[in-house]
């Protein structure tokens, strides 16, 4: 059976997603057909009335920002003032301290929890 | 005489763990061969309590539980969800489904990560306060052999608002008379704090109605899953051959942390 995706046909916003569709489709409504299954890497776009492609996962990078946020100053002045190759050593070691909380969603806080 | 209960739990191991069962080598492929949880469970059952744990961070696994004798296993507890964040997990699900005494238990599973362990303990729950008509039979719907989870349901940009019903199964397999539903974390170890309140409804698409309404669950960002992971058993009557499908709403718009998946669990 084919997939179907119905939407509200005045605002565009999805309504139902399936290969079981009411006969007949209720008033207001408007049936696309889709070549399968939307995958999650889609998202429906209501003024366009498709599936478009979802916007990649932005992270923040929590070392980057000891290294230019503001708040931590007082640390960026020390590493500006450390030669290279130590700084290299301490990037490193901080990388492996850090682990999986490397890496933060946007809306998270910077402090680890 | 009022109602008695005996209740023993099967698959302890020398720790603090359950039987560990490792996933096939191969990712997201089902072993040929179970592992044992008990070679004979020592009291019969009427409903069965599962608790399946990992330690293992951002990795989706499936299991199958069966019973019955080394390689001639019946799976009773098909594709049983288990959706790891950060840290360890478990996933608890109850099952009013009797077994006999003297039955062999054993799972197997897969993962999104091959050869990883999940932990596995039974809980044998003996006369308890149910239905006097006994349930036997478990199906799911929605699981994702591909990718060792389940249906992504994705509530749309607008928060707070229900997004659109996404199908589960087309036509249920078999009766349900309890419904049991697991979430899945899409091994998404970044996620947002957020809210969310979930329905499931049956009927076509554009007539569906509204079966369990706004069932409530979290996503927690310092573990990366959610609350209450399995919900269930709600005790319904859902004819074979329904439509199912499942809509949500969420406190966040994030396009990737709105998401999640589902699986369902149907009890006859």
């Amino acid at each position: 059976m084919p997939w179907t995706a119905l939407y509200d046909t005045d605002t565009g916003r999805l309504v139902s997603v399936g290969q079981v569709v009411s006969d007949p489709l209720p008033a207001g409504l408007t049936a696309v057909t889709l070549p399968d299954r939307p995958q999650d890497s889609e998202m429906w776009d209501a003024p366009s009335r498709a599936f478009v492609a979802r916007p990649a996962k932005v992270l923040v990078d929590r070392l980057a920002e000891l290294l230019t946020d503001p708040r931590y100053a007082d640390f960026q002045d020390v590493w500006a003032n450390i030669p290279a190759a130590r700084r290299t050593a301490l990037r490193n070691a901080m990388i492996r301290l850090l682990g999986r909380h490397r890496f933060r969603n946007a809306a998270e806080d910077t402090g680890l929890d | 005489m009022g109602d008695t209960q005996r209740l023993q739990t099967v698959g302890t191991s020398g720790g603090s763990r359950g039987t560990v069962v490792t996933s096939d080598a191969v990712a997201n492929t089902k072993p040929a061969t179970f592992t044992q949880i008990v070679a004979s469970t020592p009291q019969a059952a009427q409903a069965i309590c599962i608790y399946i744990m990992s330690g293992t961070s951002g990795i989706d696994f499936l299991l199958d539980i069966a019973v019955g004798a080394s390689s001639a296993e019946q799976i009773i507890c098909p594709d049983l969800l288990l959706s790891c964040g950060n840290g360890d997990h478990i996933f608890t699900y109850y099952f009013p489904i009797a077994i006999p005494a003297g039955t062999r238990i054993s799972a197997r599973s897969q993962s999104t990560t091959g050869g990883s362990n999940a932990f596995v303990l039974v809980v044998l729950i003996e006369q308890t306060f149910l239905p006097s008509s006994q349930l036997a039979r478990i199906t799911t719907y929605g699981a994702n052999v591909a990718d060792s989870g389940g249906t992504s349901i994705d509530p749309g940009a607008t928060i707070n608002t229900k997004g659109a019903w996404v199908e589960i199964t087309a036509s249920s397999v078999n009766p349900i008379k309890a419904l049991l539903f697991a979430l899945g974390v899409q091994v998404n170890i970044t996620r947002t704090n957020m809210e969310h309140r979930i329905d499931i409804g049956i009927g076509a698409a554009g007539s569906e109605q509204v079966l369990l309404p706004d069932v409530q669950v979290v996503q927690n960002a310092s573990s990366d899953s959610f609350g209450q992971a399995v919900q269930g058993p709600f005790f319904v009557s859902i004819p074979a051959g329904t439509r199912i499908a499942v809509r949500q709403q969420a406190s966040n718009a994030d396009a990737t942390d709105r998401l999640f998946d589902v699986v369902l669990y149907g009890v006859d």
